[in-house]
């Protein structure tokens, strides 16, 4: 139905592999939380999720991709974001999802922030398999 | 170096007797550690009693960079000297409050204004900033364990 070419790119893949990664990751995920029309806080919300997303692939699985994009159904829009990684995956998810716990530092704090950061949070990861998240977030 | 000269860009300035850094927009994991040695650093070297965390520039703020934030203002604390973690950005503060971040025993200033307000009525200046038309200051502080309570009845009368 749009074929206006000069709509913004409702979705971008961003490698990440260290912490300038990490900085255009949250800018890219604010520019089309943005652009998806989500408030301001909504918008910090996705761009923090995605910042520590990040920081957790490089930090832990060392390289992987974090695929931001535009989604709609029925009357509402929203931002899903994707972390892959093909890192050492976490061995105990259910302890990782624990406040408080932590395998080096930052952990303990981020997985279950982004959970709350955003509206939907799943998790698939074993020893090993790497780890994807996806997580959205509605307008 | 060259990066390190990038990533420290952080200025530290003294306004009233007070130490203000102003933390950086953009925050990565090596400015954090940056960010923190500068400022004890600074509290050391000028003896400050007040130390205000200007946050008006981040925009983002994980986990990661606010434990470094929330750990550099307990750091000055148990140095003797007062942090006031100010200005933060309203969307920022949601996202602290969502990642549930502790900030247990900090002190929050609306603005740079009300962080000095603090600082002085904490007796952080000694006796030349102590500000007569006190207008209950102390409902502004959210604090439990307060590390700098040392001087704020400091002469009574």
């Amino acid at each position: 139905m749009e074929n206006n070419t000069d709509l913004p790119a409702k979705e971008k893949i961003i490698g990440i592999s260290g912490d300038i990664d990490r900085h255009i990751a949250v800018v890219v995920a604010g520019k089309l939380a943005a652009a998806a029309g989500l408030d301001k806080i909504a918008q910090n919300r996705i761009s923090t999720a995605v910042s520590e997303l990040a920081t957790n692939i490089y930090r832990y699985g060392k390289r992987g991709t974090i695929h931001i994009r535009v989604i709609e159904e029925a009357d509402k829009t929203g931002i899903e974001i994707i972390a892959g990684d093909d890192g050492p995956g976490i061995e105990d998810v259910g302890k990782a999802m624990q406040e408080g716990f932590s395998t080096t530092k930052s952990l303990g704090i981020g997985l279950p922030g982004t959970r709350r950061l955003m509206d939907e949070f799943e998790i698939e990861t074993a020893p090993g398999k790497g780890t994807r998240i996806v997580a959205r977030k509605w307008g | 170096m060259e990066d390190e000269r990038f990533l420290s860009s952080m200025s530290i300035t003294v306004a009233s007797g007070c130490l203000v850094a102003h933390v950086p927009s953009v925050l990565q994991d090596e400015t954090i550690k940056l960010l923190q040695r500068d400022v004890l650093d600074a509290a050391h070297r000028t003896g400050a009693k007040g130390v205000i965390l200007d946050l008006s520039g981040v925009r983002i703020l994980d986990s990661f960079l606010a434990t470094g934030i929330v750990n550099t203002a307990r750091m000055l604390s148990a140095m003797g000297a007062a942090p006031v973690i100010a200005c933060i950005m309203p969307e920022v503060a949601a996202s602290i409050v969502y990642m549930d971040i502790n900030v247990n025993g900090l002190r929050f200033a609306f603005d740079l204004e009300e962080a000095h307000q603090m600082l002085a009525t904490a007796g952080a200046f000694g006796e030349e900033a102590k500000t007569e038309d006190t207008e209950e200051p102390e409902e502004a502080w959210i604090d439990s364990k307060d590390g700098a309570d040392d001087d704020v009845n400091g002469d009574g009368e």
